[in-house]
């Protein structure tokens, strides 16, 4: 440290914007369109000039030859004015279309991204850390930022329809789920502990905000409050964790700290009791038996897209949290915590398997299957491999897929029922709407990890890794877990194909975007199950990590 | 001063944050243990700075009292929302936390 | 602020002993009122105290301008939003404390053990003369930790720290300084929405039918649904003044 040092001399960080280019993107579409929802009949005010500016900038990117970024601004700076003119009364189509075209760009740039900056072809990724070690772009940030964007992409129009018919299409619904998106994106990238906890709060404040939106349901409110104040115990206690992990190690970044933490002279004790904590305070957040609590009031409280959103995205971001700090800061202490791990996992498959059966409501039910793949996924991590890795990775997209089109198909049935599609709902529904019926069963077999669904491919990948590792008693668990999530999901099937329905209930909701959401999620389902090699290779070329 | 009595300190402080979260069933005094916790983290923090001789903790301490700050705006008013809706600010702990 | 700096005792000091006592006493003592006390202004004001203390201790640990910073955000804005909202909403007595005998065993038995497991890492290794902070503590044995002291990592003219944190906050930390400034935004965005007593845009849907919407919304609630339901019209009516309690 150099002592009096002129103020002048600050040495100013590099500045590597294609680092965070999705989320800077993500971000600017967030802000312009809390101002276009500010401006209401005047929205053209706020959308001509951003579009300006928008166009300027990508034209300047193109002609300094960052072609793709220099697309996808002027791209988002046409659509928005388009959308304004397009729909000139229509406040909430043009933020959902705003937001659709930005999330849009935002996966075309993570794709540039591991192209051009990082990747040397398929073969493989370069990691890399940029803003002072801030930020690492690696296999873990190439895959949760394409989960979590596919995922909102997915959920803008599912949720549309659904939030126009609770009338609870507010419209700051969409700068916010933008917002938890780019905390979502910046989790995955989070290289040092004050990174990681601050998009962690970023996104756990969105969406407790988010659970809260429908105002006159009491449920919904309810949740928001047992989330926020489940979220803000698990907040302090993981804070603390790495309040001792700094006490032992004297570092901040991760890596450094991987690098520290296994050194004789680093007091144990004091860094096993942080990774203790740590552990609690994540294990609340991706929802890991004993740790679940909020998770089944929270899902069927809440508004039924942002349940969809936080089952597939949260869960993917909370794991590249899981997996950084595990994987790349606690490796030293790998004895210590894979024990531990794999007996929540274990509690987490065999818990949530059982209970999810005794469950009469679909949403619930889903939010026990979402505690079961939470111990799934967690097979991967605890193998701690490079396959064990790219397992983890690909298990959440494939769980993102098959949770949203099952989310879907109860927006549908749900309507404007409001948080209670019970199982005797969906009698006979394979008659009336043989194509809602048809996903729900294809999505849950999915869930089940029945061939030839994504979910299959996902549970494969995991538990040849976990085996591979030697943790067969663990697979062996999930194998049965995996039976008796099945046979539940079978009946569902039973009860919408074989029984006959009620003549007065009514028939699923459609609506264009809606249709199309869940169109995409079933699609998404039997390709990634039937063609999965193509998104394999990627997951195994990504397993990488800034060590 | 032995640097160990201000962590030693700040633990105790966090555990009794820590046991005021699962006694207490008032949302608000449930909210003002979480705030308790934070600080004996902020604590730890900048005695870990300290001992370090880094500026790491005491930026850590900067943007841990951010996050308060911003998680109280947000806390506060899901609080205020659900008392004009139901009238009560107990969160039925008991309920909550049967592990 | 550097005169704040400058009455903070030195490190190593007897006067640092004392001024840690007094404050770990009172920051324990504000600490277990806090979780306590029935009345929650109270436990407020305690909270205050032990804000207070904190930001003392902050002194002790040569972090002067953190001190300022705690005292200001904490003592100042956090604790007068948390009174605010105790006084709006008329809540300031608890009578929510009765925990079954069950959890209480259980959370006293929890944090008994966390902070038997802090002692048992923290007592040795981190309070042994080497552990004294500054420059003339022995060295440390083995197993042992040294406490270096940020009397020599500050600049000169920089008592307080203030350039110290600042430096590392724009280099080091730019990232995590802009996701700070996002999440605040996120903070605000989520208070309008919370707090807004009326949807701004039921876009091409009329009043009738908003309200329709609203009583369709509350059949499928328990039954005190309809009485909560008046009092948020009621809240929604006369805006400022109404500290009735709802339900």
């Amino acid at each position: 440290m150099v002592l009096a040092q002129d103020a002048t001399t600050l040495d100013v960080p590099d500045v590597a914007w294609s680092s965070f280019a999705p989320e800077l993107l993500l971000t600017a579409a967030a802000l312009v369109l809390l101002l276009v929802a500010i401006a209401r009949g005047r929205q053209l005010l706020v959308a001509a000039p951003t579009g300006v500016v928008a166009v300027g900038l990508g034209v300047w990117l193109v002609s300094t030859d960052v072609v793709v970024p220099g697309a996808v601004a002027i791209v988002w700076g046409l659509a928005l004015p388009a959308a304004v003119f397009a729909f000139p009364h229509r406040g909430s189509l043009v933020q959902a279309w705003g937001a659709g075209v930005a999330l849009a760009g935002a996966l075309v740039l993570t794709g540039w991204q591991f192209v051009t900056v990082l990747g040397d072809g398929a073969g493989g990724m370069t990691p890399q850390s940029a803003l002072a070690g801030a930020l690492a772009n690696d296999g873990i940030a190439f895959f949760t930022r394409i989960t979590v964007y596919l995922t909102a992409l997915i959920v803008l129009p599912l949720g549309y329809g659904y939030l126009r018919d609770r009338r609870i299409n507010r419209a700051e619904v969409e700068p916010l789920l933008l917002l938890a998106v780019v905390g979502m994106a910046a989790l995955g990238t989070a290289n040092d502990l004050i990174t990681l906890f601050v998009a962690l709060e970023v996104l756990s404040l969105a969406l407790y905000v988010l659970t809260g939106l429908a105002r006159r349901d009491r449920r919904s409110q309810e949740a928001s409050l047992k989330y926020f104040v489940m979220g803000a115990v698990a907040s302090a206690i993981l804070l603390y964790g790495m309040a001792l992990m700094y006490v032992a190690t004297g570092s901040l970044s991760l890596p450094t700290i991987g690098s520290v933490v296994a050194l004789a002279g680093t007091n144990q004790l004091v860094s096993a009791l942080g990774l203790a904590l740590v552990t609690v305070g994540i294990g609340f957040k991706v929802a890991l038996v004993p740790f679940h609590l909020w998770t089944p009031d929270v899902y069927q409280g809440a508004p039924t897209n942002i349940t969809a959103f936080m089952a597939a995205a949260t869960k993917a971001a909370g794991f590249a949290a899981v997996l950084r700090l595990y994987l790349v800061a606690f490796p030293g202490l790998q004895g210590l915590w894979a024990p531990v791990l794999a007996v929540l996992a274990a509690a987490s498959m065999l818990y949530g398997a059982y209970v999810a059966l005794v469950q009469r409501d679909l949403k619930r039910m889903l939010a026990y299957s979402s505690i079961t793949h939470a111990g799934y996924a967690t097979i991967g991590v605890v193998a701690v491999t490079d396959a064990g890795l790219s397992g983890t990775l690909w298990y959440l997209l494939t769980y993102a897929v098959s949770t949203l089109g099952a989310f879907g198909c109860v927006i549908a049935i749900e309507r404007r029922r409001r948080g209670e599609v019970a199982l005797v709902d969906l009698r006979g529904l394979g008659r009336t709407s043989p194509a809602v019926a048809g996903i729900l069963a294809l999505c849950l077999l999915s869930l089940a990890g029945m061939p030839p669904t994504a979910g299959f491919v996902g549970k494969f990948v995991v538990f040849q890794a976990g085996i591979e590792a030697g943790w067969t008693w663990l697979v062996v668990i999930g194998v049965l877990s995996s039976i008796v999530a099945a046979f539940f999901y079978l009946r569902i099937a039973g009860v919408m194909f074989l029984e006959t329905a009620d003549d007065d209930r009514p028939l699923p909701a459609s609506s264009l975007g809606l249709t199309t959401g869940i169109a995409v999620s079933a699609t998404l389902v039997v390709f990634l199950g039937v063609q999965p090699q193509a998104f394999l290779h990627l997951a195994d070329a990504a397993a990488a990590l800034v060590r | 001063m032995e640097i160990g009595y201000y962590f030693i300190l700040s633990g105790l402080m966090f555990c009794i944050g820590l046991v005021g979260v699962l006694l207490r069933r008032n949302a608000i005094v449930l909210f003002m243990c979480v705030e308790l916790m934070l600080n004996a983290v902020n604590l730890t923090l900048a005695a870990a700075a300290r001992m370090w001789a880094g500026p790491d903790g005491q930026v850590f301490v900067f943007f841990v009292i951010v996050v308060a700050a911003a998680e109280v705006v947000v806390g506060l008013a899901i609080i205020v929302n659900l008392y004009f809706r139901r009238g009560t600010l107990d969160v039925d702990v008991p309920q909550l936390l049967r592990w | 602020m550097t005169l704040l700096a400058q009455v903070a005792p030195t490190a190593g000091g007897t006067a640092e002993v004392v001024v840690f006592w007094v404050f770990a006493v009172i920051a324990l003592g504000s600490a277990i009122a806090v979780i306590s006390l029935r009345n929650v202004v109270h436990g407020a004001v305690m909270l205050v105290l032990n804000f207070l203390s904190i930001g003392g201790l902050f002194l002790t640990l040569e972090s002067a301008f953190l001190s300022v910073i705690q005292v200001l955000v904490y003592g100042g804005a956090i604790m007068v939003l948390f009174l605010f909202v105790i006084m709006l909403l008329g809540v300031d007595r608890d009578d929510l404390l009765q925990a079954d005998l069950r959890t209480r065993v259980l959370a006293i038995a929890g944090g008994a053990l966390l902070a038997g497991a802090v002692l048992f890492a923290f007592v040795g290794p981190y309070t042994s003369e080497a552990s004294v902070c500054g420059p003339d503590a022995p060295a440390p044995g083995p197993g042992e930790v040294a406490c270096a002291g940020l009397a020599e990592a500050y600049d000169e003219d920089d008592g307080a720290g203030a350039r110290f944190l600042g430096r590392s906050l724009f280099t080091t930390y730019t990232y995590p300084f802009e996701l700070a400034a996002l999440l605040l935004t996120v903070a605000t965005i989520g208070a309008v929405i919370l707090a807004r007593r009326r949807d701004l845009e039921p876009e091409d849907e009329d009043l009738a039918d908003l309200d329709a919407a609203a009583a369709d919304d509350l059949d499928g609630d328990d039954l005190d649904g309809a009485s909560g339901a008046a009092a948020e019209r009621h809240v929604a009516g006369d805006g400022p003044g109404t500290t009735e309690r709802g339900g």
